[in-house]
C-alpha cells in the first residue's frame, strides 16, 4: 500500500484562502447583497424571539391569577407591556414562525436565485478560453465543474453561509440572556464558540478527507460491483467468479473500512464537542444556584436560562457543523472562481503580434474581403511544442475552390484552426485582403467563415436549433428552401437527440450543408469526412460547389482525389509546409501516382 | 464494542489521520463482521427468507439492540438531568444541597455525552450494515441467475440500485434511529412524568405537539416530487454542457457558443426557478417545523388555566424541559414516512431481484457419465425454438443444425435475423424454449447440454465474445485475463493475436493501462479487439465470436482471420463482413430465425443465386442501421 501525504501544500495554502473565497462567493450574490442588511435585522430578530417568548410564559405563570395582569419589564432597556393572555402568546407564536420562514427566504431563496450569475460567469469564461484546455481536461471533470461545482453552490453554498449567518445570530441571543442571569457566564459563551470552532476546525479536515477517500473507495466498489451487473455472464462463461468476488471483498472492504472510521469520527467529534457543552451547562449552573441564593436572581429568568442551556449542546454541534460547510462550501467556490479567472483565449496572442489594444476592432461581417495569405506562418498547439505549420507561406485566392491534400499529420486541420486563431501563434501572420486576423475581434473574425464539419455532429433539440443556430429572422420558408437545396425533406420541429445519433450519417452531412446554405458566408471550410461519403451527399456537393457556392471561396480539407476534380487549385501538404500547389489537371495524376507508390511501399 | 480512540487527543489523530491515505482497519461488530466475510465466499448461508426488513432486523439484531438501549438510557439520563434542574431551582433548598445537585448534573452530563457518542456511532455504523447486507445479497443471487430478462433489472437499473437507491434504505434507517427512536422513547419515557406532572393538560400538550405533522408531511411530499423535476433539468443540462465540452472547436468553427450560452443560462434559469420553488416550500416547512415548539407550551399554559390547574413555575418548566425532548424529534419524523416510501420501493425491486430464477433452476440432473476428459465434438440442435420471455415472437423457429466443435463456421444474416440468439444458445447462455440441443462427446455419446454435468463440460470449452464489448473499470491486463493474478507472457501472447499489440505500444503503462469506465479510454475496436483476445487467453478449444470485426479496418480484419483459422481448434463466427469468409470451412446464412443457406463457402460463393454471393457481389451486407439495432436492443432486454 502506498502511503501518500493525503494533504499538499497547496491544499493547505488554499483552505488559508477560505475566508477571501467565502467572501468573494458572498459578494457574487447580487440579489442577496441588496436585501443583505434587512435579512440580517430579520435573522437576529427571529434568533431572538423564542428566548423572549419563554420568559414571557414565565412571567405569566408567577403572576397568574392576578387581576388584569400584564407584564412589564424591561429587555435590553426596552419597556415592554403586553397583556398576559392565550391571543398574546398565540401572537408571538406566529410572529416567531413568521420571522424564521422569512429569515430564511430572504437569505437562501434570494442567494440561491443570484447564483445563475456565477453559472453565467463561468461559462462565458468556459467559451473564451483556449480550446486546447479542452484537450487537458477530462470532459467529464469539466461537467462536474461547470455542472457539479455550481449545484452544491447553488444549494448547499447559500445555505451553509445562511446556517452560519443564522447559527450565529442564536448563539449571540442565548448569550445575551444568560448574560442577563450574571454577565460573566454569559461572555463566557464566547470562549466555548471559539474552542468549538477550534475543534470542529480540527474535525472539519479529517472529516472532508475522509469523505474524499471514501467517494474514491466507494467508486472502486462499485466499479466491481458493476463487473459483476454487466460482466456476470463473462466471468460466469470463464469461471472466474471467485477472483471478482475476491476483488469486490476487497473494494468493498475498504470503502467499508473509511465509512466505520467516518462513524468513529463523528463519534469523536460528538464526545469532544458534547464534553464542552457539559461543562459550560455546568459552569452556568453554578452561577444560577449563586444568583438564586443570593436573590439577584428570579426563578423565571433561572428557568429560561436552564431551558437555553438544555438546547446549547444542539446550537453549537449545529453552529459548527455550518462553519465546516463553509470550508466545502469554499472549495467549491474556489474551483468556480477557477473557471471564472481563466485567461482569453487571445491571452498571449498579443505578446507574439505585438499590437496596441486599440488596434483590435470589430469589422462587420463580410467586411473581410480578398485572398487569404499565410505569411511565414508558424503554429502550434502547445504554448512550448514544436511547431505544426512551420513558416508556411500560401496564399488561397478568394472566389477559388482550394482542395488541401496530404496525409494525417501533414497540417490540414492546422490551417482551419489557424484561421479560427484556436492555435497557439509563433511566428508570421494571416491576411485576408490586407487585414491581418489578428487585428480584429475573435468573433468577428469567425463570423466570416461558414464550416462543414468532418464529423456531422448535430446537437440535442430540434431540426430548426441545428439549422438555424444563433440566425435570427429566418422564415420557415426559407427554412424548408434550404432544406430543399440539399434535397432533405424533414419536419422543422422534428426531436434530435444527443450528437443526432437518431439521423443517419448521410442525413446529417446534408443537414451541416444546408446550415451551410442559409449561412451564405463569403469563406467556406469544409473538413471532409475521412470515411468515404455517400454517393448522395457527394453529388450534392458537387452541385452546390456550381450553383449556390459558386461565387464563394471554398477551401476543402480533402482526404479523396476524386472530390477535386472541378476545383480551381489543389494545394498539397507536407510537413506543415506547401509541398506542391496546382490546378488539377496537373496535379491528380502526380499525386494519384504517389498513392500507388505508397500502396505498393 | 467501543471504540476508545473516540478519546483520542484531537491534534494527534489529525495528524496521525491525514499523514495517510491509508485508514487503519476499524473494529466492528460481530454480526457485521460475519456478514462482510460472507462476501468472499460464492455461495454462503445467509439469512435470506423473503422478508427484507425482517431479515435485516434479525441479522443485526445485536447491533439495533445496542442502538435502542442506547437511546434508552440516554433518555433516562435526559429525566435524571431535567430533574436535578428542577431541584436546582428550588431556592428552599441549602446552598450546599444545591451545590452537590450542580455536580450531580454535571456526571449526568458527562455520562449523557459518551452514550451519545457511542450511539452516534453505532448509527452512523448503519450505512455499513445496509450495504453489507444488500450487497452480499444481491452478489450471491447474481451470481446464481442466469440470463436476466424484463425492463426492471436492465443493467442501467440495477447499477442505479447499488449505487443510489440502497442508500435510500440506509437513510430510513438511520432517520429512524436518530429521530423516531429517540422519539418514541421520549413519549414512552417521559411523557409518564408530564402527565404525573401536569395531568390533562401534559396530554394535550403533547397533542398539540404534533400539530405540524401533518403540513410537515403535506410539503414534504410536494419537496420530494419537485426533486424528479430538478433531477431531470440537471440531467438535460449535464447533456448540454457534455456536448459543448465535447464539441468545443465544432462550436466555435459555427460561432454558436453564445447560442449554447443562452440556451444553458434558459435551462439553468428553469432549474433555479423550480430549485426555488421547493426550496421555498421547504423552508417554510422548517420554518414552521423548529418554531412549532412553542405551541405545546403555550397548549400546556392555557390548558393549565382552564383546568383550574395550580402548577407552580417550576414544574411547569420542567415539563416544558421534557416535553421540548419529545417535540426536538417530531419534525424529523415526516422524513422518516417519506424514506419509507422510496425505501420501500427499492426493497421491492430487490426482493423481485432474489425471486428471479436461478441457472440451477435449468438445469436437469447430472448424466454420471460425462467425464472432464470427456471432449465435446459436436452440437446437435434439434427442433430448436426461441423467444425472449416477454415476447412471443420466435427468434429461431425449428431449427436444426448440426456443428462441428473442430470446424470453422461462420454465420451471417441480416440483422434481427437471430444469429446472436443462435451463438448464445450454442454457449448454453440461453435455453431454447423448445426443441433440444444435443452434445456428442468423443466416444459417441449423446446427452442433452441442460444436464448438470454436460452444461459444466460445455462451458468450460467454449471461449465466447458477446457482439456488446464488455469491459471492466481496471487495467488492460486484468480485462484481458479476468484474473487479479496473471502470466505476464500470457497476456502479451494474446493481445499480439488480437492484433493490440500496436495499440499498446502508444500507452504510457501498456499492459496495467487503465480502461477506464465501460472502457471509454479505448476504440470501438480496441473494446472489440480486447474482447476477442479474452476469449484466446481463455485457451478455450472451441470460441463463438459475436460480429469480433465489426469495428476494425480491412487490415486488420485479414489478419485477425488469421489468428481466428489458426487458433482454436473450431469457431463459430457470426460477422456482417463477408470479404473473408472464403477461409473458413462452412457458411451458414441466416434469415427471420432459419437457415436459409448451409454450404462450402468456395461452393456457394460459384453459386450465383446463393444468398451469399448475392450479398457478397453487393459489397458488404449493409451495416445495421441504429435504429433496427436500437429495437432489438430492446427486444433482448439489454
Amino acid at each position: 500500500m502506498e502511503h501518500k501525504n493525503f494533504v499538499t501544500p497547496e491544499e493547505v495554502s488554499a483552505e488559508q484562502q477560505n475566508v477571501k473565497t467565502i467572501l468573494r462567493f458572498v459578494a457574487s450574490l447580487t440579489l442577496l447583497r441588496r436585501v443583505l442588511l434587512p435579512t440580517l435585522l430579520i435573522i437576529v430578530f427571529a434568533a431572538g424571539v423564542p428566548p423572549y417568548f419563554l420568559w414571557f410564559v414565565g412571567e405569566i405563570v408567577s403572576c397568574y391569577g392576578a387581576e388584569g395582569c400584564s407584564v412589564h419589564h424591561s429587555l435590553l432597556g426596552w419597556d415592554i407591556v403586553l397583556p398576559a393572555t392565550l391571543s398574546t402568546l398565540i401572537l408571538l407564536t406566529i410572529v416567531a414562525i413568521f420571522c424564521r420562514v422569512s429569515a430564511w427566504v430572504c437569505f437562501e431563496l434570494s442567494g440561491q436565485w443570484s447564483t445563475q450569475k456565477i453559472q453565467s460567469d463561468m461559462m462565458q469564461s468556459v467559451s473564451e478560453v483556449r480550446t486546447t484546455f479542452f484537450d487537458e481536461n477530462p470532459s467529464g471533470r469539466l461537467i462536474n465543474r461547470l455542472l457539479g461545482d455550481y449545484s452544491v453552490l447553488r444549494l448547499e453554498g447559500v445555505m451553509s453561509v445562511g446556517d452560519t449567518v443564522n447559527g450565529l445570530a442564536e448563539v449571540l441571543c442565548v448569550g445575551v440572556l444568560i448574560m442577563l442571569a450574571h454577565p460573566v457566564a454569559g461572555l463566557l459563551i464566547l470562549p466555548v464558540v471559539l474552542l468549538y470552532v477550534a475543534l470542529q476546525s480540527q474535525l472539519a479536515p479529517m472529516m472532508s478527507h475522509a469523505r474524499e477517500i471514501r467517494a474514491v473507495k466507494i467508486g472502486e466498489a462499485l466499479h466491481r460491483e458493476t463487473d459483476l451487473i454487466e460482466g456476470r455472464t463473462i466471468f460466469n462463461l470463464y469461471g472466474r467468479q471467485k477472483n471478482l468476488l475476491e476483488r469486490i471483498h476487497v473494494a468493498f472492504g475498504d470503502s467499508m473500512n473509511i465509512q466505520l472510521f467516518y462513524a468513529k469520527l463523528m463519534a469523536w467529534g460528538m464526545l469532544w464537542m458534547g464534553l464542552i457543552s457539559a461543562l459550560y451547562a455546568t459552569v452556568v449552573y453554578g452561577f444560577l444556584v449563586y444568583g438564586l441564593h443570593s436573590g439577584l436572581l428570579t426563578a423565571t429568568l433561572a428557568a429560561v436560562v436552564i431551558t437555553a442551556v438544555f438546547n446549547l449542546n444542539n446550537l453549537f454541534f449545529g453552529l459548527a457543523w455550518d462553519m465546516s460547510f463553509l470550508g466545502e462550501t469554499a472549495s467549491h467556490a474556489r474551483r468556480a472562481f477557477f473557471m471564472i479567472d481563466l485567461p482569453h483565449e487571445t491571452t498571449g496572442e498579443s505578446n507574439v503580434v505585438k499590437r496596441s489594444e486599440a488596434a483590435v476592432q470589430r469589422i462587420p461581417d463580410g467586411r473581410l474581403v480578398g485572398d487569404i495569405v499565410f505569411d511565414h506562418f508558424g503554429m502550434s498547439y502547445r504554448e512550448n511544442t514544436p511547431m505544426i505549420l512551420n513558416k508556411l507561406n500560401l496564399t488561397l485566392p478568394a472566389g477559388k475552390k482550394i482542395g488541401v491534400i496530404g496525409r494525417t499529420g501533414a497540417g490540414k486541420s492546422s490551417l482551419m484552426q489557424a484561421l479560427f486563431r484556436m492555435v497557439y501563434h509563433q511566428a508570421g501572420d494571416i491576411r485576408i485582403g490586407k487585414t491581418s486576423i489578428y487585428d480584429i475581434s475573435v468573433q468577428s473574425l469567425r463570423g466570416h467563415f461558414g464550416v462543414v464539419p468532418q464529423d456531422p455532429y448535430l446537437f440535442m433539440g430540434t431540426i430548426r436549433f441545428n439549422l438555424m443556430g444563433g440566425l435570427e429572422n429566418r422564415t420557415d420558408k426559407e427554412l424548408l428552401a434550404a432544406l430543399d437545396t440539399v434535397g432533405l425533406t424533414m419536419d422543422l420541429d422534428a426531436r434530435v437527440a444527443e450528437g443526432g445519433k437518431d439521423y443517419s450519417v448521410g442525413e446529417r452531412q446534408l443537414l451541416c450543408l444546408a446550415r451551410l446554405v442559409l449561412l451564405d458566408k463569403q469563406y467556406i471550410l469544409m473538413d471532409e469526412p475521412t470515411s468515404s461519403l455517400d454517393r448522395r451527399t457527394d453529388e450534392h456537393i458537387q452541385r452546390l460547389l456550381t450553383t449556390e457556392l459558386a461565387d464563394k471561396t471554398v477551401i476543402t480539407i480533402a482526404h479523396r482525389l476524386e472530390s477535386l476534380e472541378s476545383y480551381d487549385l489543389i494545394v498539397e501538404m507536407a510537413d506543415g509546409q506547401v509541398r506542391r500547389q496546382g490546378p488539377p489537371a496537373r496535379m491528380i495524376p502526380l499525386l494519384r501516382n504517389q498513392y500507388v507508390e505508397e500502396v505498393a511501399g | 464494542m467501543f471504540d476508545l480512540a473516540i478519546f483520542a487527543h484531537p491534534a494527534k489523530l489529525k495528524k496521525a489521520f491525514l499523514a495517510t491515505t491509508v485508514v487503519a482497519p476499524q473494529a466492528m461488530g460481530d454480526e457485521l463482521q460475519r456478514e462482510f466475510d460472507c462476501l468472499r465466499e460464492e455461495s454462503p448461508d445467509i439469512r435470506m427468507s423473503g422478508n427484507f426488513w425482517l431479515d435485516f432486523v434479525q441479522t443485526y439484531r445485536g447491533h439495533i439492540g445496542r442502538l435502542v438501549a442506547g437511546r434508552a438510557v440516554m433518555t433516562v439520563l435526559v429525566l435524571i438531568a431535567v430533574l436535578a434542574s428542577e431541584r436546582i431551582l428550588d431556592t428552599s433548598n441549602s446552598m450546599n444541597a444545591a451545590i452537590w445537585l450542580v455536580v450531580f448534573y454535571a456526571i449526568v452530563q458527562l455520562i449523557l455525552k459518551v452514550v451519545n457518542a457511542w450511539t452516534a456511532q453505532l448509527q452512523s455504523q448503519l450505512f455499513v450494515c445496509v450495504r453489507t447486507f444488500v450487497t452480499l445479497r444481491m452478489n450471491v443471487k447474481l451470481l446464481r441467475m442466469g440470463q436476466l430478462s424484463g425492463e426492471d433489472f436492465s443493467t442501467g437499473n440495477l447499477k442505479t440500485l447499488v449505487s443510489s437507491d440502497i442508500y435510500r434504505i440506509a437513510e430510513l434507517f438511520h432517520g429512524i434511529a436518530r429521530n423516531g427512536l429517540p422519539c418514541l422513547l421520549g413519549l414512552l419515557l417521559l411523557g409518564p412524568v408530564i402527565v404525573y406532572y401536569m395531568g390533562w393538560p401534559g396530554v394535550i400538550a403533547m397533542l398539540v405537539a404534533f400539530g405540524a405533522m401533518p403540513l410537515s408531511f403535506w410539503l414534504g411530499k410536494y419537496v420530494h416530487k419537485k426533486e424528479g423535476l430538478i433531477k431531470a433539468e440537471e440531467d438535460t443540462l449535464a447533456t448540454i454542457v457534455g456536448e459543448w465540452v465535447t464539441n468545443v472547436r465544432l462550436l466555435r468553427f459555427l460561432g454558436w457558443e453564445a447560442l449554447m450560452r443562452q440556451r444553458i443560462a434558459g435551462h439553468i434559469r428553469k432549474l433555479v426557478i423550480e430549485a426555488t420553488k421547493q426550496h421555498g416550500v421547504n423552508l417554510v416547512n422548517f420554518g414552521v417545523s423548529v418554531t412549532w415548539w412553542l405551541f405545546p407550551i403555550v397548549a400546556l399554559i392555557w390548558a393549565n388555566g382552564e383546568m383550574n390547574g395550580d402548577q407552580d413555575l417550576v414544574t411547569l418548566f420542567a415539563s416544558i424541559w421534557m416535553l421540548n425532548h419529545i417535540t426536538l424529534y417530531i419534525r424529523f419524523l415526516p422524513d422518516i414516512f417519506i424514506s419509507y416510501a422510496s425505501a420501500s420501493a427499492c426493497v421491492n425491486r430487490l426482493n423481485q431481484l432474489f425471486q428471479h430464477s436461478d441457472i440451477v433452476d435449468d438445469l436437469l440432473p447430472p448424466t454420471g457419465s460425462v467425464s472432464v476428459s470427456l471432449k465435446p465434438v459436436k452440437l446437435h440442435f434439434r427442433q430448436v425454438s426461441f423467444c425472449y420471455e416477454h415476447t412471443s415472437v420466435e427468434v429461431l423457429s425449428h431449427l436444426n443444425l448440426v456443428l462441428d466443435l473442430n470446424q470453422g463456421v461462420s454465420l451471417i444474416g441480416r440483422v434481427g435475423a437471430g444469429k446472436s440468439t443462435l451463438l448464445k444458445l450454442a454457449c448454453a447462455e440461453l435455453k431454447p424454449t423448445s426443441g433440444e440441443i444435443f452434445v456428442e462427446f468423443e466416444d459417441g455419446t449423446e446427452f442433452n447440454l441442460w444436464h448438470s454435468d454436460v452444461y459444466a463440460r460445455i462451458r468450460e470449452s467454449i471461449g465466447y465474445m458477446p457482439q456488446e464489448a464488455y469491459l471492466s473499470n481496471t487495467n488492460l491486463a486484468i480485462n484481458v485475463s479476468l484474473n487479479t493474478t496473471y502470466t505476464e507472457s500470457d497476456v502479451m501472447r494474446a493481445i499480439r493475436m488480437a492484433e493490440l499489440e500496436a495499440d499498446i505500444g502508444h500507452w504510457d503503462s501498456g499492459l496495467t493501462e487503465e480502461v477506464g469506465e465501460t472502457g471509454v479510454n479505448l476504440s470501438g475496436g480496441q473494446k472489440q479487439r480486447v474482447n476477442l483476445a479474452r476469449a484466446l487467453y481463455s485457451g478455450r478449444p472451441y470460441l463463438i465470436l459475436d460480429d469480433p470485426l465489426s469495428a476494425v479496418d480491412t487490415d486488420t480484419e485479414g489478419r485477425l482471420m488469421n489468428t481466428i483459422c489458426e487458433g482454436p481448434e473450431g469457431f463459430l463466427l457470426s460477422t456482417h463482413r463477408l470479404t473473408e469468409l472464403q477461409r473458413t470451412d462452412r457458411v451458414l446464412v441466416m434469415d427471420a430465425g432459419k437457415i436459409i443457406e448451409d454450404g462450402d463457402p468456395a461452393q456457394l460463393m460459384n453459386d450465383r443465386a446463393s444468398e451469399f454471393s448475392q450479398q457478397l457481389r453487393a459489397g458488404e451486407s449493409p451495416p445495421p442501421s441504429k435504429k433496427i439495432k436500437a429495437e432489438q436492443g430492446e427486444k433482448n432486454g439489454t
